[in-house]
C-alpha cells in the first residue's frame, strides 16, 4: 500500500456555524427562563406571603435587626404614634406593634424591615424640614407594612436569588442575577411605592386634617437629584416627579386642603 | 447615566469580558489555525499512524520515542458560551475548536520532534484538563493534548548513510 500524503479537506471535528449566534440563541433562552423563574417565583411568594404568622415575621424582624444599631428619636415616635391612631380597624397595621428608629448613615432612605421596624437613616433625617414630611415618609413606610411588601420584596429576592443561583451556577449567576433582579423587580417595585405613597398620604390627612407637607420633600429630592429617566428605567423607586405628580393629582381629587406645616424641632427634646 | 453604569458595574464587566474574549480569542484562533495548517503541509510527508509495525527490522535504522505536547487555554467568550451551554446541555462547540487546535499542535510538535523520521507508528493522544475546576471563578481552564509515538528512520531513506542524530 502506498502512503499518499494529503491535507485535510475539510475540518470534521470543528462544528460550523457561527458561535455569536450560538450565544444569542442560549442568552434569549436563559433570559426567558428567568423572566418565567421571576413570575413563579413572585406567584409563589404573593400567595404564601398571607399566611406567615405575625409571630414567625417577628421572629424574622428580629435576626435582622438585631445588629442594628437602632437609636430612638421621640420626634420620630410621637409621628408614629400620630399616625398609628389614624389605622382603620379592618387592616392589618390595626393590631400590630411598631418600632421606629434612626441609623446613622447619610445615604437619604427609610426602610420598613419584617417585624414592624422602620428605619430612618440620619441623612434623610437631615433632609426634611416639616414634621408633616416626616409623617409623610413614615406613612409611606406604614403602607409597605399594609400591603406586606416587606415580606413580598424580601421573599421574592431570595426565592429568585436561591433558584436562579441553583440553575445557572454560581458564576454567571452572581453577576446577571443582580442586574434582572433589578430589572424585573423595578416596575413591581416601582407599584408598591406608588401605592404606600398613596396610603402615607391617606394617612397623613387622617392625622393633620389637611395634605400639607406630602410632596415638599419630594420636591427637594428631586431638584437635587436631577438624574435623568434612563436611570429610573431599572430604579425601585418612580422618579421624584412622577410621585409628586401622582400625589398631586390624588391631593386635587380627593379635594384635600393643603395647609400649613408643623416646623419640627431641631434637635429631639430630652 | 452615571448612576445607572454605577449599578450594573458586575454586567458591564461581564460584557466587556466576553467582547474582549471573542475579539481577541477570534485573532488568536485564526492566528493559530493558519500556523497549523502551514506546518502540517510542510510536514505532510512525515505520516503518523497508530499501527503497531510498519516496517521489517532489517530496514530500521534507528527508533526512538517521541512526543509532543500543547496546552491552550479558553477565552472568556468560550468559557461564558459554554457555561450556557452547560444549562441547556448538547454540543459545547466553543470548545470543540480548543481540543482540536490542541490535538494538531501536539502532533505537529510530535513530529518536528522526529526530522528526517520516515514515519511515526503507533501513536497515541492523552488529554488532560489544566485546572480541573475550569468553570469555576478565577480558575484557569487549558486542555493539555499529549501525542507520543515511535519514530522510524529507514536505511532507505535519503540520509540513511548519515549516522542517526536527533
Amino acid at each position: 500500500m502506498k502512503f499518499k500524503p494529503r491535507p485535510l479537506a475539510r475540518n470534521v471535528n470543528v462544528s460550523q456555524g457561527s458561535r455569536l449566534w450560538d450565544l444569542c440563541l442560549l442568552l434569549s433562552g436563559m433570559v426567558a427562563g428567568l423572566v418565567l423563574l421571576f413570575i413563579l417565583a413572585g406567584f409563589f411568594v404573593d400567595s404564601l406571603v398571607k399566611f406567615i404568622p405575625p409571630s414567625y415575621e417577628d421572629l424574622l424582624g428580629h435576626h435582622l435587626t438585631n445588629n442594628l444599631d437602632l437609636s430612638e428619636d421621640p420626634r420620630l415616635d410621637h409621628i408614629l404614634q400620630r399616625l398609628e391612631g389614624e389605622f382603620a380597624p379592618d387592616e392589618a397595621n390595626h393590631t400590630r406593634h411598631f418600632r421606629i428608629g434612626i441609623i446613622d448613615r447619610e445615604e437619604i432612605n427609610a426602610v420598613a424591615l419584617p417585624g414592624g421596624t422602620i428605619v430612618v437613616f440620619s441623612g434623610l433625617l437631615k433632609e426634611v424640614a416639616s414634621e408633616n414630611e416626616l409623617a409623610m415618609i413614615v406613612g409611606h413606610e406604614l403602607g409597605h407594612f399594609a400591603h406586606q411588601d416587606h415580606l413580598t420584596r424580601l421573599g421574592r429576592v431570595l426565592l429568585f436569588g436561591i433558584a436562579s443561583r441553583l440553575v445557572l451556577g454560581e458564576a454567571i449567576s452572581s453577576r446577571l442575577t443582580a442586574f434582572f433582579t433589578r430589572t424585573l423587580h423595578a416596575s413591581y417595585s416601582r407599584r408598591q411605592e406608588t401605592a404606600a405613597d398613596l396610603y402615607g398620604l391617606s394617612l397623613l390627612v387622617k392625622a393633620y386634617g389637611h395634605a400639607g407637607g406630602a410632596v415638599d420633600f419630594f420636591i427637594r429630592i428631586a431638584e437635587r437629584r436631577r438624574s435623568g429617566r434612563l436611570a429610573h428605567l431599572v430604579a425601585s423607586h418612580p422618579h421624584p416627579e412622577d410621585r409628586i405628580e401622582i400625589l398631586k393629582k390624588t391631593i386635587q381629587a380627593k379635594g384635600w386642603p393643603v395647609s400649613s406645616k408643623i416646623a419640627l424641632p431641631e434637635t429631639p427634646p430630652p | 447615566m452615571i448612576e445607572l453604569i454605577m449599578q450594573n458595574v458586575g454586567l458591564l464587566t461581564l460584557l466587556f469580558l466576553v467582547t474582549l474574549g471573542y475579539t481577541v480569542g477570534t485573532l488568536v484562533e485564526k492566528r493559530h489555525y493558519r500556523s497549523l495548517m502551514k506546518r502540517e503541509q510542510a510536514l505532510l510527508t512525515l505520516p503518523a499512524v497508530t499501527i503497531k509495525h510498519d516496517q521489517s527490522v532489517d530496514e530500521i535504522r534507528g527508533s526512538m520515542m517521541v512526543s509532543g505536547s500543547a496546552v491552550i487555554s479558553i477565552d472568556y467568550f468560550k468559557r461564558f458560551l459554554a457555561r450556557l451551554r452547560n444549562i441547556f446541555g448538547g454540543r459545547v462547540k466553543s470548545y470543540e475548536t480548543l481540543v482540536d487546535r490542541s490535538r494538531r499542535e501536539a502532533i505537529l510538535r510530535m513530529k518536528a520532534s522526529a526530522p528526517g523520521a520516515a514515519i511515526i507508528v503507533n501513536m497515541r493522544l492523552e488529554t488532560a484538563a489544566i485546572g480541573n475546576s475550569a468553570n469555576q471563578k478565577r480558575m484557569i481552564g487549558s486542555v493539555e493534548t499529549l501525542a507520543y509515538g515511535t519514530a522510524i528512520w529507514l536505511r532507505t531513506s535519503p540520509t540513511s548513510e548519515a549516522p542517526l542524530k536527533i
